[in-house]
């Protein structure tokens, strides 16, 4: 887990290849949709083990109802792995909130953040996206500093250093596909080499 | 909300900032968990902020580290008369106060020693059970029945505070199964609260059951 989400086609043969209990589609599906549920997640569980639980539990769910036949459109596959996620955080949640009775609902820790990024971060990732930190001028990655470790409000620093909200999206636009580029031209260098 | 729409919109971006009202996350969320393209943006996305978060913390704390310009043995250095004066402090609290802390410890754990201890029940929200200890003593007991047929390899045990503080707590499977469990936990740890421990049953070496969960109120004086 930690690796971008290797793109396939969710279509018929997936579907049966994944009822019928194929070891390296349901890896695929364990990697491809644990690493989305990680990213939808991060926003909605309370903690990380919480996000562990509820990802580990809607994974569950699915393949079972995968292996008992109850999904039949493989385009919506995915859409069914988000649905059941919901629902499956939502019981997580009642759950916890039934036994403390003040409430689960405090603050998410910083160090907590970074458990639950945990399986993002990577020394190889790490040094990419120090080279493309470095082609930012100062003023561009200073505001990505400011949104990314400071979490300022956007609003609020962006009337500082008079930066619009597009200016913000266009940055982290450039960042993120420029990051990409780097990971598909290794990907296709280490394939060359494989074979 | 479709592929195109996603790209007109700058969905990756504006997800990722926050700026989405809740219908609309929920559109982009469940249309990336089927187009492969915009799943990869995302992660992109993800993955970047991620890893640039984790760079600027470690330049923020290198930061914080600045070494001093002189060379750290040179006497008329400041720093080293500083780094001086605070090893001979840590030196003399090691000496003076934490050794014959520790060493008082020793002993009164050495010692047999009476603690304040409560049998918990599983409680509805509301009902609440009390526990009053001193600082003094070294521990708090609490005793759990296993509800009829838990047989498992093992246990876990994890205490939460109301304020969300979590404490993992080891736990021996009781000798017969009629028996409570039993867990000693230390005083130090604790603060007067209202806690919440939870007990899962362990088959092969992952938590699998929750066995229950027990409330109570807890007093240091």
């Amino acid at each position: 887990m930690g690796d971008a989400p290797e793109s396939v086609r969710f279509d018929a043969a997936y579907l049966d290849r994944l009822r019928a209990g194929d070891q390296e589609t349901q890896r695929h599906f364990c990697d491809y949709f644990g690493m989305l549920l990680q990213i939808k997640l991060a926003n909605g569980a309370r903690s990380w083990q919480m996000l562990q639980d509820v990802r580990q539990e809607t994974l569950l769910r699915v393949l079972q109802a995968v292996q008992e036949g109850k999904i039949n459109q493989p385009a919506g596959l995915g859409a069914f792995v988000w649905t059941t996620s919901n629902y499956v955080l939502w019981q997580f949640r009642r759950a916890e909130d039934r036994y403390q009775p003040g409430g689960g609902g405090t603050p998410e820790p910083a160090d907590e953040r970074m458990e639950i990024e945990r399986e993002l971060i990577r020394a190889d990732l790490q040094r990419e996206v120090h080279e493309i930190l470095g082609e930012l001028s100062d003023k561009d990655r200073n505001i990505l500093r400011q949104l990314l470790l400071e979490g300022r409000n956007k609003q609020e620093f962006g009337d500082e250093l008079g930066v619009t909200p597009e200016y913000l999206r266009v940055l982290l636009h450039r960042a993120k596909e420029r990051f990409r580029s780097r990971l598909t031209r290794r990907k296709r260098a280490a394939a060359g080499e494989t074979k | 909300m479709d592929h195109e729409e996603a790209l007109k919109s700058q969905a990756v971006e504006r997800y990722q900032l926050g700026e989405m009202p809740p219908e609309e996350r929920d559109a982009f969320e469940q249309h990336y968990f089927s187009c492969p393209e915009c799943a990869a943006a995302v992660y992109a996305a993800t993955a970047f902020a991620a890893n640039a978060r984790s760079i600027f913390l470690n330049a923020k704390e290198a930061a914080g580290r600045t070494p001093a310009r002189r060379r750290w043995w040179d006497w008329r250095n400041p720093v080293f008369a500083f780094a001086a004066a605070v090893l001979l402090l840590v030196v003399s609290f090691e000496e003076f106060v934490r050794i014959p802390g520790l060493k008082g410890r020793i002993a009164l754990l050495s010692a047999p020693q009476a603690f304040a201890s409560l049998a918990l029940r599983p409680v509805a929200r509301g009902d609440d059970q009390a526990l009053t200890a001193s600082r003094t003593d070294a521990f708090i007991g609490l005793a759990v029945d296993l509800p009829p047929g838990a047989a498992y390899g093992g246990f876990v045990c994890e205490l939460r505070s109301a304020s969300g503080a979590v404490l993992s707590v080891p736990v021996r499977a009781p000798a017969a199964p009629e028996e409570p469990l039993n867990v000693l936990i230390p005083t130090d740890s604790l603060k007067s609260n209202h806690y919440t421990l939870t007990l899962w049953g362990q088959d092969s070496g992952r938590p699998s059951a929750e066995l229950g969960s027990f409330s109570f109120t807890l007093k240091i004086h």
